[in-house]
């Protein structure tokens, strides 16, 4: 580099070039930093009829055991019962039969899952819950149908708690 | 809006909401001449709220709220408020109200109109709309006053050395009036000299300080210009809590229901630790009988005291010592938890009065919409208030505020005719629409009741036919007063057209249903051609109550305790049908008999042969015994709702979590005696049919029972020939029939069906008092296809054989 700080350029085209290495450069940096500052969702990737599903972490109240789900007498075709979270019943779904996925038994379902939907607290039962991963935003796909929000890598369905878990018609 | 409103903003949100529902409900009674003094309290909160709108930098609702004022200036000295000016404030009071919760909060969306109406009613030279800058309070005539409101108004939008200077302004202008003021104005107004000092200062306390001072301010507008000559006159005004003001706090009511469920929990921690206390007095028992028997086969092996083993006899020591422990233990436990006990419910009790709100918010906020409808179709409507001092849950009134205004709606439009109509019915052609509220024991009843047509029974019955509620057979039994309860299922409605106001799909289903949640009911009467009364009964509060816990259709499943009128206990004797509905005698009269399993529409367990154990369960007014497998005890239970998913399934209220941890669906009694109840026309064409011929009435009776719980359709027949002629007719599936029968005998019987080729599949059941092997071959030689004893029939073993023999 030249000294430029003690004195102005000696003529106009080597100042032109500096400008333009010191443009390059700060474009470099730009596309560095925004690569580095890349947005991602945090996502809890689960299985549930032999097929891996996520949801969105931020949705995510708590994951629990399900053993300790008991059943409600009378509910509907989909619920599977109730479990206590926090000192507050929650009710339970089986979203199996919503994501079109036949066959399994109860006992097959170890873990639940309990979403806030606004406010509206339920869980639904899971075969197997795995660790939290970080997907770029860049690499979602919005769901064009089911009960999905994204679709992530790897035809990750990520999903969408407010479609999920109404009781199936009054059982009574 | 900046930061440091957001901490003032719920204070004011608050107080200005009840500011316009107090002016909303008090401008009405301003259309009648009436007390000279009667617009004080009304003129006096309008003037608050412009207050406290201009220092949190509102200026539509200070707009608003001085227009209101001006206008409720007409009214002074007793004269009668026009009706268009009645309107005017109460569409302002309105819009005011809905200000506070739009997306810019305080925004009134059409307030050019909104104030040009009402300042149109005072200035006789047309609307004007007044600039947002205008400065309010120019009648105060104090010149400190308004430059307070200015400074202190611009305090919540300043910054930095603009609010350092407006701060130091406002300091000077208290202290001025401090100094020429006296008594409480005085007082306040060294308070807000105060105040505006420590916003001068700076520092953290700052939003506090502007709200201290908003407060302050407006206080201090009330006793420079007071009231005029009904300061001392008694009145209904919000701000007349002024007196107790120090002695009350406003809490939020989410905190308040956040500490109830905390306090609920505690309740139900009491009662476990109470059973924790039986469970070690158990174990005690458990061990001293254990020690007993150690002795005792000690003592049978001859051994003599001095013999024993010494571990032996110190291991008996030792148990016994253990077992004395347990007890002592066991008696603390339980002392404590009865202290416990006594502290819980009284902390429970308090909280639950604290939560104890008048009905008279509620009737309040009715009287808008009464007047706004009433208008809007042209109707003269006397709207009668009463019971608001009637005190009950605020959760409980805050659900019912819905359907009490869809039934206001409805009995505006669709219950009180026009005034021609009511003329030509010979009706005043003012009609009247009485809300009441009444306790009665820890219920209330909300009756909303008007003058009008009254409801067409005959409608009704049509329409419930046309939406497939009852068959046109079922409908034409049903009495007038029965058919008017169609009116609450869904899609039943006797308006003849869908209007604006009511009738849109949304129904009064959902009112019923709003009360049902609460573990009320809803009902109503009426007398054609002098009105409709609706009334909701309600309990007076939801709190954690006693809940009935059993086991039914293989699960566990509990009903609150106030709905069980009794436990019973069924034999088959008692077991009769009415209207092919099963019914089982209590004290003399036929109540319906299901089974809960049925109720429930689950499956599992058998529905009740033999002696029976049934919950009596009680819901507006109507009975029904439910079959349950056993009865497991009464618990403390919090009802807990299970969310927006759950609501589809009606007849689970909530859950509650019993004191051994388990979650239990709480179910709805006014569900469960409608779902017994229903006998459903379509459902019954499509059940089986058999035939049980027997001669003796009570054998026929018990087995018809059975089977029709079971959901079977029975034809009794006396002898073999009725039920040859009867097994003629088409739709027959199986037959159970006696062997000895006059005329024509069992054996007989099935060896005519099985001959007739139109017959011989159909599977007959031989039953008979006596198993002798002889008649047993002699039956299956005949052609029956399955045999019992009669002692069998009321075991279940009818039932299960019945099920085996017919096709799937």
């Amino acid at each position: 580099m030249t000294p430029s700080g003690r004195r102005p350029a000696p003529s106009a085209a080597p100042g032109d070039r500096r400008d333009a290495i010191l443009r390059d450069r700060a474009r470099e940096l730009a596309q560095a930093r925004e690569t580095r500052s890349v947005e991602t969702i945090s996502l809890l990737p689960f299985e549930v009829g032999g097929e891996r599903y996520a949801v969105e972490v931020t949705g995510v109240h708590q994951v629990l055991d399900a053993r300790h789900v008991d059943p409600l007498l009378g509910a509907p075709r989909g619920v599977i019962g109730a479990i206590m979270s926090r000192s507050r019943p929650v009710p339970v779904f089986d979203v199996r039969h919503l994501l079109g996925l036949e066959g399994g038994g109860l006992v097959d379902l170890v873990r639940v899952i309990l979403v806030d939907d606004d406010g509206d607290l339920f869980g639904f039962a899971v075969e197997s819950v795995a660790a939290r991963i970080e997907v770029p935003t860049t690499e979602l796909r919005p769901a064009d149908a089911g009960p999905f929000r994204w679709m992530a890598p790897g035809r990750l369905g990520v999903l969408d708690p407010s479609r999920l878990g109404v009781a199936g018609g009054g059982g009574g | 809006m900046p930061d440091v409103l957001e901490q003032v903003w719920p204070v004011f949100e608050a107080e200005t909401r009840e500011q316009a529902q107090a002016l909303a409900s008090g401008v009405m009674d301003l259309e009648r001449p009436g007390s000279a003094d009667r617009t004080g309290p009304l003129r006096r909160a309008a003037h608050s709220m412009k207050g406290s709108a201009a220092s949190v930098g509102a200026p539509d609702i200070e707009r608003a709220a001085h227009a209101i004022e001006d206008v409720l200036g007409l009214a002074d000295g007793g004269q009668a408020l026009p009706a268009h000016a009645v309107e005017a404030v109460l569409r302002a009071a309105a819009a005011i109200e809905a200000s506070l919760s739009a997306a810019e909060r305080g925004r009134i969306a059409d307030v050019e109109r909104v104030v040009g109406d009402l300042e149109a009613l005072t200035d006789p030279s047309g609307p004007r709309a007044a600039g947002p800058g205008e400065t309010p309070g120019r009648e105060t005539g104090a010149g400190d006053l308004d430059a307070l409101f200015e400074e202190i108004g611009a305090l919540c939008t300043a910054d930095g050395a603009e609010r350092t200077a407006r701060a130091s302004r406002a300091r000077a202008a208290a202290e001025r009036l401090a100094a020429t003021l006296s008594g409480r104005a005085a007082e306040l107004a060294t308070r807000l000299a105060r105040s505006a000092a420590e916003v001068e200062g700076g520092g953290a306390d700052v939003p506090r300080a502007i709200a201290r001072a908003a407060g302050d301010l407006v206080e201090l507008r009330g006793a420079v210009h007071p009231p005029a000559p009904d300061a001392a006159a008694p009145a209904k005004g919000p701000r007349d809590a002024r007196k107790g003001e120090e002695r009350s706090i406003r809490v939020d009511a989410t905190r308040l229901d956040a500490v109830a469920a905390d306090v609920d929990q505690i309740v139900v921690g009491v009662s476990r630790r109470e059973r924790r206390g039986r469970d070690l007095q158990r174990l005690e028992q458990a061990l001293r009988e254990a020690a007993r028997l150690v002795q005792r086969g000690l003592a049978e092996a001859g051994l003599r005291e001095e013999a024993r083993p010494r571990a032996l006899a110190d291991g008996l020591d030792r148990l016994r010592s253990i077992g004395v422990d347990f007890g002592r233990h066991a008696r603390e436990l339980r002392r404590e938890a009865d202290r416990e006990r006594v502290f819980a419910h009284g902390l429970r009790d308090a909280l639950l009065d604290l939560r104890m709100v008048p009905a008279q918010a509620a009737l309040d906020a009715l009287r808008p919409t009464v007047r706004e409808v009433a208008a809007k179709l042209g109707k003269h409507v006397s709207l009668r208030l009463s019971g608001g001092e009637v005190r009950l849950d605020r959760r409980v009134l805050d659900e019912l505020k819905a359907p009490l205004l869809h039934l206001v709606r409805n009995a505006l439009d669709h219950g009180i005719e026009p005034a021609e109509a009511r003329r030509a019915a010979g009706k005043p052609s003012e009609a009247t629409l009485e809300i009441r509220v009444e306790p009665r024991r820890d219920h209330v009843f909300f009756t909303v009741s008007d003058d009008g047509a009254g409801l067409s029974a005959e409608r009704l019955r049509a329409a419930a036919v046309q939406r497939g509620v009852v068959s046109a057979a079922e409908a034409a039994r049903l009495t007038d007063a029965e058919a008017a309860q169609l009116a609450f299922h869904p899609g039943v409605s006797t308006a003849a057209e869908v209007t604006a106001l009511s009738g849109r799909g949304v129904g009064l289903d959902v009112v019923a249903e709003a009360a049902r949640r609460l573990g009320g009911s809803a009902s109503v009467s009426f007398e054609p051609g002098r009105g409709t009364a609706f009334v909701l009964e309600v309990p007076l509060t939801i709190a954690g109550s006693t809940g009935l816990l059993f086991r039914a259709g293989g699960g566990v499943g509990i009903v609150p305790a106030d709905a069980v009128e009794r436990v019973l206990l069924v034999s088959p004797g008692d077991l009769g049908t009415v209207a092919g509905q099963a019914t089982v005698d209590v004290d003399g009269a036929p109540v319906p008999f299901s089974s809960m399993a049925q109720a429930l529409g689950t499956t599992g367990g058998p529905a009740g042969t033999g002696a029976t154990i049934a919950l009596l369960v009680s819901a507006g007014g109507k009975r029904v015994a439910l079959a349950v497998d056993d009865v497991l005890g009464e618990q403390a239970i919090v009802v807990s709702s299970l969310g927006r998913r759950m609501a589809s399934a009606r007849h689970i209220a909530g859950a509650a979590a019993l004191d051994d941890g388990r979650v239990v669906a709480v179910l709805q009694p006014a569900h469960l005696v409608g779902a017994a109840r229903v006998s459903q026309p379509a459902r019954e064409a499509a059940r089986v049919r058999i035939i049980v011929a027997d001669d003796s009435l009570t054998t026929r009776t018990a087995a018809k029972a059975i089977l029709e719980i079971a959901g079977f359709q029975v034809l009794p027949a006396a002898d073999g020939e009725e039920a040859l002629a009867l097994a003629r007719d088409p739709g027959c599936a199986l037959v159970v029939t006696d062997v000895q029968m006059p005329r024509l005998d069992g054996l007989g019987l099935t060896r005519r069906m099985k001959a007739d080729p139109r017959l011989s599949s159909v599977p007959i059941i031989l039953v008979t008092s006596l198993d002798a092997p002889e008649d047993r071959a002699a039956g299956l030689k005949a052609g029956a296809d399955g045999y019992l004893v009669k002692r069998d029939v009321q075991r279940g073993k009818l039932l299960e054989l019945v099920r085996q023999l017919l096709p799937a």
